[in-house]
């Protein structure tokens, strides 16, 4: 227990603290002299507003009632930001690229600046986050009060019987003052606020040393080791049983959703973000945050359950351990700890909510109000800034007042949980707005309207149990005594847990609606561009849209709004750099389009899309947005995919064609090749017997007195070589008509066995003069096949002419067979001689190629014989080819497609 | 600072969160839910604070893969 007036010292120097770190932050920035302000590791700080109070106090309580439930509030949180290149990415970058100000901002940025969706964004938020600061706020009273009261009271962690109203209203004006003093001192560019980041950062520090803290207190110090604490554990704390149901999902998607739709948590994470990169290293920074923060809060909730008298408050765990080790330090720790969560969390809120009051809710009625005289220069920053402090004044009573009358409303979890369902409900229309293109300002109105207002019927309402529009017969048998109307059972869904049941309709109808309305309407132009521009913000370089937008505008009448806003240096300063320079007449300096945009981006950064583009619509006339120019930009992903996927069709048919001409290339290279070799061997073989003739002739001309015998014999020898050329000759016709296959050959059906008989017939003189026995084997039965009769034969008896002529076995054998095998007539012709070497067989039936190469017979051959079976079988549609045979000798298969057997047998 | 994110670090960086929503969501998370203790720590609160410190270290690791394009930090100028 120590003195009230020990702990209320305390807090102030602490406060007196924050106060000097956040002016020393605000002089940095304002020298430029950012440094360490920022670094990635602050940025990830600042980020830490999302564990509030609910966390440092109540995470513990959840534990100790719900088990195992509270680390969904940070599990969400981890699964978004280590999936932050999907989704926190494009967010932040075009957070920067557009100069979002605020969600509300951000989400009527991108449905076309709609002044309506900017509102009731900045309702749902203001309704979503009032409960949440009064969960701050009774923290920090109960805390207080704890750990300043004496007796058993600080044991349970119960303060006195009435909250001590009149300690909240002083902390929430302690608070105003802080947010005015150092979130609206003025209008800042793009919304920063460097020096209350840097307060943030290390009230962050502080409440993570804290729990961290007082958890190594307890598992350490009175535990006595982590195995001993969860000795201690009552019998299914953990509640493994039932904590993993639907409760658990649904718990894990709101608090990933709040961690992106929290109006603090988008003030911190998007706009006060300093670069992009900096989200690269809270991707796992931040989640490393959540996890030492989670880390403790079971063994301290074992330990309250195990040393603290029965009925002490397990949302004062935190607090009342110390007290219980009297550890008064520590407690004391534990209460700055509380203390800086709480704080951190509510001065953000309020500026993200009084940015969003001021620029959507007040400036645009303002602007409307005829009475409302802006048009002095400086007179709207002032009077954003008055609205803006007056706002966070309002929102704080707001949750003083929400305070005042749910002050029995008991756990803190309750409260938080509360917030989230209702920042949820900016979930679908926001990650819609990244992602799909045809999502539109009607669609995303209809969602919202309906999602808040479930929320706020089965959630927000009945939170109060009765103290607030709804009675308590209200909740418990419906609006108007509508049984399908209960809020905790709407249309009779009965036996889901009130949370669940709220998300389920509230986010469920929403989305229907908005994706429903979306589908039905088309976007206004306006939408249509800013659709394109954040949904392909990755693809579009910049945010500059006067290339669609076209309008004119005197630049002094821009000048002069600009003043109004910015001040006169710093307008004077847009223009001099926008090269209109600084002295501008009356009705004289048209602006461009680009000059337009541009302003409209500057005063975006601090006024908010929507409100910028009222005011700059009140100077400018003849607005036109390009629709083709809009057009092509929507279709631009669609053509640029067309585009590349042709690209990439055309390159692999280039390929393809560039291959196969390589290989027709090839092949004309073998033919070329070829056609040199044929000619060289025509030439050489008609060479041989041309060269003997001439000779011969020489010798016979020369010497005319040579005898008889040898006149006759050289006589003989120039007759057989002329005819030896002759043949070579024939054969060459033979085979180039064959190759060219002019003519076509009328083929009948012929029985290939006749054709057979005659062949051997013809041989049968040869086969006797070379010794050579004749074989028939196996013959086929009668068949017909199409062919060319004389041809046929043609082939027979080159193959057995081969048998005979190139055997040197000194016993010679042909065998000659044939059969019918599955509708094909095979023919087979097998000596036993000395066969084809393996390396001729390759090229055997090429020209020349004279398989039987080193026998004597060789040189009497044209070398074109078998070329011309080969090409005969070919034409006939079959084939010729070298088998293997029983022996060593060559085998030579014909093989051609007999005809069907019935007309063979006619 | 310019340099491409490779294919495979961009496919692991959008799989990594929906793996972990796999290992953290029921059914699968049912799994650990026996009464067992390591080191006298119940199984499942292992089970819950190995896959979170698996998450952000293959977060942290994937990090370095993904520096990407740089961020327009500066306000694109107009065009003429």
């Amino acid at each position: 227990m120590l003195s009230p007036n020990l702990v209320l010292a305390t807090a102030l120097a602490y406060v007196t603290l924050l106060f000097g770190v956040a002016f020393i932050g605000d002089r940095r920035a304002r020298q430029g002299r950012l440094g360490w302000l920022r670094s990635p590791l602050v940025y990830t700080l600042s980020l830490s507003i999302y564990c509030t109070s609910w966390t440092f106090y109540g995470a513990v309580g959840s534990a100790a009632r719900n088990g195992l439930e509270f680390a969904t509030i940070y599990l969400g949180p981890t699964l978004v930001f280590v999936g932050w290149w999907f989704f926190l990415r494009k967010l932040v970058r075009i957070g920067q690229l557009h100069r979002i100000t605020s969600i509300a901002d951000m989400i009527s940025s991108r449905y076309g600046k709609s002044a309506s969706i900017a509102a009731l964004v900045t309702v749902i938020a203001v309704a979503a986050s009032t409960p949440y600061i009064a969960l701050q706020l009774k923290a920090m009273t109960d805390s207080f009060q704890v750990i300043s009261s004496a007796g058993p009271d600080a044991l349970r962690g119960i303060a006195s019987a009435q909250p001590n109203f009149q300690l909240t209203f002083w902390i929430a004006a302690g608070m105003a003052a802080f947010t005015i003093l150092f979130g609206t001192r003025t209008i800042d560019v793009d919304e920063r606020h460097h020096g209350v980041v840097a307060a943030i950062a290390v009230e962050a520090v502080v409440k993570l040393a804290a729990l961290l803290g007082i958890g190594l207190l307890v598992v350490f110090g009175i535990g006595g080791g982590p195995a001993e604490i969860f000795a201690r554990m009552p019998v299914d704390m953990l509640r493994t049983d039932e904590v993993f149901g639907s409760r658990w999902i649904t718990l894990t998607l709101l608090a990933g959703a709040a961690v992106v739709c929290l109006p603090r948590q988008f003030q911190v994470t998007v706009v006060e973000l300093d670069s992009e990169s900096h989200l690269r290293t809270a991707s796992w920074l931040f989640p490393l945050y959540l996890f030492l923060i989670s880390l403790f809060i079971l063994p301290i909730a074992i330990a309250g359950l195990s040393f603290l008298p029965a009925g002490a408050n397990p949302d004062m765990f935190v607090l009342s351990l110390p007290i219980w080790a009297e550890q008064p330090g520590m407690a004391l720790f534990a209460f700055l700890g509380g203390f800086s969560s709480a704080t951190s969390m509510v001065i953000v809120a309020c500026i993200a909510l009084s940015t969003m009051v001021s620029n959507h809710l007040v400036l645009p009625i303002a602007l409307r109000l005829p009475w409302v005289q802006l048009d002095a220069t400086g007179e709207m920053r002032r009077f954003l800034l008055t609205t803006r402090r007056i706002s966070i004044v309002v929102i704080l009573l707001l949750a003083f007042a929400y305070f005042r009358i749910s002050g029995r409303a008991d756990a803190l979890a309750s409260i938080g949980v509360i917030a989230f369902a209702g920042a949820a409900q900016l979930l679908p229309c926001l990650v819609g707005g990244l992602f799909w293109r045809q999502a539109n300002a009607r669609g995303a109105f209809a969602g919202l309207l309906a999602g808040y207002l479930l929320w706020g019927f089965t959630l927000f309402l009945p939170s109060f149990k009765g103290d607030l529009f709804l009675s308590p017969t209200d909740i418990s048998n419906g609006l108007w005594g509508l049984s399908w109307l209960r809020p905790y059972a709407m249309l009779g869904l009965n036996g889901l847990d009130p949370l669940v049941h709220s998300i389920f309709w509230s986010l469920s109808i929403n989305t229907l609606l908005f994706v429903g309305v979306s589908l039905i309407g088309e976007p206004r132009p306006l939408e249509h561009l800013q659709s394109s521009l954040f949904v392909d913000v990755f693809r579009h370089r910049g945010a500059d849209t006067s290339r669609f937008v076209s309008r004119s505008a005197a630049a002094y009448d821009l000048n002069v709004l600009a003043q109004r806003l910015i001040g006169v240096d710093e307008a004077r300063q847009f223009f001099a750099r926008s090269g209109h320079g600084s002295d501008l007449v009356p009705h004289r300096q048209i602006a461009d389009d680009a000059l337009i945009t541009e302003l409209e981006r500057k005063l975006a950064g601090n006024v908010g899309a929507a409100t910028a583009r009222a005011m700059v619509s009140q100077v400018v006339t003849g607005e036109t947005i390009s629709l083709d120019e809009l057009l092509k930009i929507a279709d631009e992903t669609q053509r640029m995919r067309d585009h590349s996927h042709e690209l990439e069709t055309q390159s692999r048919q280039l390929a393809h064609s560039a291959r196969e001409l390589q290989l027709a290339n090839e092949r004309l290279l073998l033919l070329d090749g070829q056609k040199d070799d044929f000619l060289s061997q025509v030439s050489h073989e008609v060479r041989t017997p041309l060269t003997s003739i001439r000779s011969f002739a020489e010798i016979l001309l020369d010497t005319p007195e040579v005898e008889a015998e040898r006149r006759q014999r050289y006589l003989r020898i120039i007759h057989d070589e002329s005819l030896r050329m002759g043949r070579l000759l024939d054969d060459i016709l033979d085979l180039s008509v064959l190759e060219g296959g002019h003519a076509p050959w009328a083929l009948v059906p012929v029985d290939p066995q006749q054709a057979l008989v005659s062949a051997l017939r013809v041989c049968e003189g040869l086969a006797a003069g070379a010794g050579v026995r004749l074989w028939q084997a196996e013959q086929a039965p009668a068949v017909k096949v199409l062919a060319d009769s004389d041809r046929l034969a043609q082939v027979f008896i080159n193959l057995i002419y081969n048998a005979i002529k190139y055997n040197t076995d000194p016993k010679p054998q042909v065998w000659v067979s044939s059969r019918l095998d599955a509708g094909v007539y095979e023919l087979r012709v097998e000596d036993n001689g000395p066969g084809i070497r393996p390396e001729d067989r390759a090229h055997l039936f090429q020209k020349f190629s004279r398989g039987w190469a080193d026998t004597a017979a060789a040189a009497q051959g044209t070398g074109l014989g078998l070329v011309i079976s080969w090409q005969i079988a070919r034409r006939l549609g079959g084939s010729l080819e070298l088998v293997d045979g029983r022996g060593t000798g060559a085998c030579f298969c014909l093989r051609l497609q007999a005809q069907a057997q019935a007309q063979a047998q006619a | 600072m310019d340099r491409p994110v490779s294919l495979r670090a961009r496919s692991a960086a959008v799989l990594l969160p929906l793996l972990g929503m796999f290992l953290l969501m029921p059914p699968f998370i049912g799994l650990f839910t026996a009464r067992v203790y390591l080191f006298g720590v119940p199984l499942i609160v292992i089970y819950l604070f190995g896959v979170w410190l698996f998450l952000l270290l293959a977060a942290a690791g994937l990090a370095r893969h993904l520096a990407g394009e740089a961020p327009p930090d500066a306000p694109p100028q107009p065009e003429p």
